[in-house]
C-alpha cells in the first residue's frame, strides 16, 4: 500500500502536479490527486515521513534533475516540479516536528553578493534545495559580506552558496570569504559560488570549496558536502 | 529599430577566450559579421573576470581600437564600470553607445555625463540598489528618476534607451507580458527611447528563435525603438522588418523589399 502512493508521489513529482486541478506533461493525470494531496493521504495512512520525503519528494526531484541534465525537461518544467515539492514540505513540516527530527537534511544560507542586484539564479537554487529537503535562508540581493557571515553564525549553517552575475561584483565573494576566516568560521561552514561570469577557477582562487555551473549541480554540491 | 549587435560579450565562452588570448582576428570577424548582417550598433564587452580593473580597461581599449579598423558602425560599450566605459569612449571617440547606466549608485549621474561629453546614446536600466523592481509600476517609478537625472545633467531624451528589462519566460511566465506593459507605459509617460536585451527573453527554453521573433514582433507593437539582439539570426532580422511594415512604419515597404533583394529575408 506504502509502495504504490509513493510511486504515485514520485510520478506527480515528475509531472510538476501540486494539486488535482494541475494538467501535468503527460495525458491521463486530469483530476487525479497530485502531490500536496498524495502527501497528505500518506501521512494519514500512516506512512513514515521520512519514506514520503526520501522515497517520494527527493527521489522525485532526483529524476526531475536528470531529466533537465538530459534536455529532456526545461527550467519551467523543473520549477512546477520543485513547487510541488516545496507545497508538500509545509505540509509535511508538523510532522517532521512531532517525529522529533531535525525537519530537514541541513541548513543552507544564499546570498547574492553586494552591489550585485541579480537574483534569478539565486533563486533558483534556492527552490532547488528546498526541493530536495534542505532548510534555506535566502539573504536575497546587495548583501554586504559582514551580513552573510552573521547570519552564517547565527544560523550555524553548513554551507553558504553566493551567487554573482557582474564581473564587478565578484570580489565581493571573496571578501565574504575573508570575513569568514578572519571570524574563524571557514572551518565550519563550506561555500560554493555560482553565477555567469564564475569558474571553477574563479572559486579556487577564491578559496571557495564548489562552484555550480546551474541549481541541479548546487543540489549535488550539496549533498556532498553537507 | 535600432538593432544592438550582442554577439561580442565576454560571456559567451568563445569571445571570454578570444579576449583574454588577444585574439583580434575572431573579434574582428564578429564585428563584420554583425554589421554585414545589419546591426547599426555592435556590442563590446570585454569583461572576462579573470584579471583586475585595469586589465579590463586594457582589454577594452584593445578591443574597440581593433574594432574600428574593420567596421564603420559604431560601438555600444557594455560595461558597469565607470572608469572601463571611460576608456571606451576615449578610444572609440564621439558617437558610440554607452551600455549602461542604472538608477545604482554610482551608475547613473556620472554614466549620464560621460555619454553627454562624448556625443552617445545612452541605455539606461530601472534598477536602483533596492534591486530589480518586479512590477510595471516599481520599474516605472525607477525610470522616472533616470528621466529626471537625465532632464538635469542635460542629456537629450530621445538619445536615451530605456530598457523595460526582459527575463526569461522560463523563469516566470509572466515576464513578458510585464516587459511589454512596461514599454507601451514608457512610451505614454516620457519622451524617451526603448531597449532590450531580447535573447533574454528565451533563455532556458527550446525553439529560441521562435519565442524570439515572436517576441520582438509584440514589443515593436507596444513600442520598442530598439534591441540589443543576435543581428545574424535571420528570423529575428526578418520578423523586425516585417513587423515595422505592418504597422505602417517602412514607406513603400522599401526596407523590407531590400532586404528580400538582398537574399536576407526568410519566410
Amino acid at each position: 500500500m506504502s509502495e504504490k502512493i509513493i510511486e504515485q508521489i514520485v510520478a506527480n513529482v515528475l509531472q510538476g502536479r501540486r494539486d488535482k486541478n494541475d494538467e501535468g506533461i503527460d495525458e491521463g493525470y486530469d483530476g487525479t490527486p497530485g502531490v500536496t494531496e498524495l502527501v497528505e493521504e500518506a501521512l494519514e495512512q500512516g506512512v513514515p515521513v521520512e519514506k514520503v520525503l526520501g522515497e517520494g519528494l527527493s527521489h522525485g526531484m532526483t529524476l526531475v534533475g536528470e531529466k533537465y541534465e538530459s534536455g529532456e525537461y526545461f527550467i519551467p518544467d523543473m520549477l512546477a516540479a520543485a513547487e510541488a515539492v516545496g507545497a508538500a514540505m509545509e505540509i509535511m513540516e508538523p510532522y517532521l516536528v512531532k517525529d522529533g527530527g531535525q525537519g530537514s537534511k541541513g541548513k543552507i544560507v544564499m546570498a547574492t553578493v553586494e552591489k550585485d542586484q541579480h537574483d534569478i539564479g539565486k533563486n533558483l537554487v534556492t527552490i532547488m534545495l528546498k526541493g530536495a529537503g534542505y532548510a534555506v535562508v535566502d539573504l536575497g540581493v546587495n548583501v554586504p559580506a559582514a551580513r552573510i557571515v552573521e547570519v552564517v553564525e547565527q544560523e550555524n549553517a553548513g554551507l553558504l552558496g553566493l551567487s554573482a552575475l557582474l564581473d564587478t561584483t565578484m570580489p565581493f565573494m571573496k571578501e565574504t570569504i575573508e570575513e569568514l576566516k578572519n571570524k574563524n568560521l571557514k572551518d565550519n561552514v563550506r561555500v560554493m559560488i555560482g553565477g555567469a561570469p564564475t569558474n571553477e577557477d574563479f572559486a579556487r582562487e577564491i578559496g571557495a570549496d564548489a562552484h555550480g555551473k546551474d541549481a541541479f549541480a548546487a543540489v549535488k554540491i550539496a549533498d556532498q558536502l553537507l | 529599430m535600432l538593432v544592438i549587435g550582442e554577439l561580442i560579450n565576454a560571456t559567451r565562452k568563445k569571445v571570454r577566450q578570444a579576449v583574454i588570448d588577444h585574439d583580434l582576428d575572431f573579434l574582428q570577424q564578429l564585428a563584420k559579421k554583425q554589421d554585414e548582417a545589419g546591426a547599426h550598433y555592435i556590442d563590446v564587452n570585454v569583461a572576462t573576470g579573470a584579471g583586475k580593473q585595469e586589465k579590463e580597461i586594457e582589454d577594452m581599449k584593445w578591443a574597440v581600437q581593433g574594432l574600428r579598423k574593420v567596421t564603420q558602425k559604431p560601438l555600444a560599450i557594455d560595461t558597469t564600470s565607470l572608469e572601463v566605459m571611460q576608456a571606451g569612449l576615449e578610444t572609440h571617440g564621439p558617437g558610440a553607445m554607452v551600455n549602461s547606466a542604472s538608477a545604482e549608485t554610482g551608475r547613473l549621474e556620472p554614466f549620464l555625463q560621460l555619454a553627454r561629453e562624448y556625443d552617445c546614446l545612452c541605455v539606461a536600466l530601472p534598477v536602483s540598489d533596492a534591486g530589480i523592481p518586479k512590477d510595471v509600476a516599481a520599474r516605472l517609478e525607477i525610470s522616472k528618476q533616470i528621466v529626471q537625472a537625465a532632464e538635469k545633467e542635460g542629456f537629450p531624451l530621445d538619445r536615451l534607451y530605456m530598457d523595460p528589462l526582459a527575463f526569461p519566460l522560463g523563469v516566470d511566465d509572466q515576464s513578458g507580458t510585464i516587459t511589454l506593459q512596461t514599454i507601451t507605459a514608457l512610451k505614454e509617460e516620457f519622451q524617451v527611447k526603448t531597449t532590450i536585451g531580447l535573447t533574454n527573453i528565451s533563455h532556458g527554453l527550446p525553439q529560441r528563435g521562435l519565442l524570439n521573433r515572436t517576441f520582438v514582433t509584440l514589443a515593436i507593437y507596444a513600442g520598442l525603438d530598439s534591441a540589443i539582439a543576435d543581428p545574424l539570426d535571420r528570423g529575428v532580422m526578418s520578423s523586425v522588418l516585417a513587423a515595422e511594415a505592418a504597422l505602417g512604419r517602412d514607406p513603400y515597404c522599401g526596407k523590407l523589399l531590400k532586404a528580400f533583394r538582398k537574399g536576407q529575408l526568410v519566410p
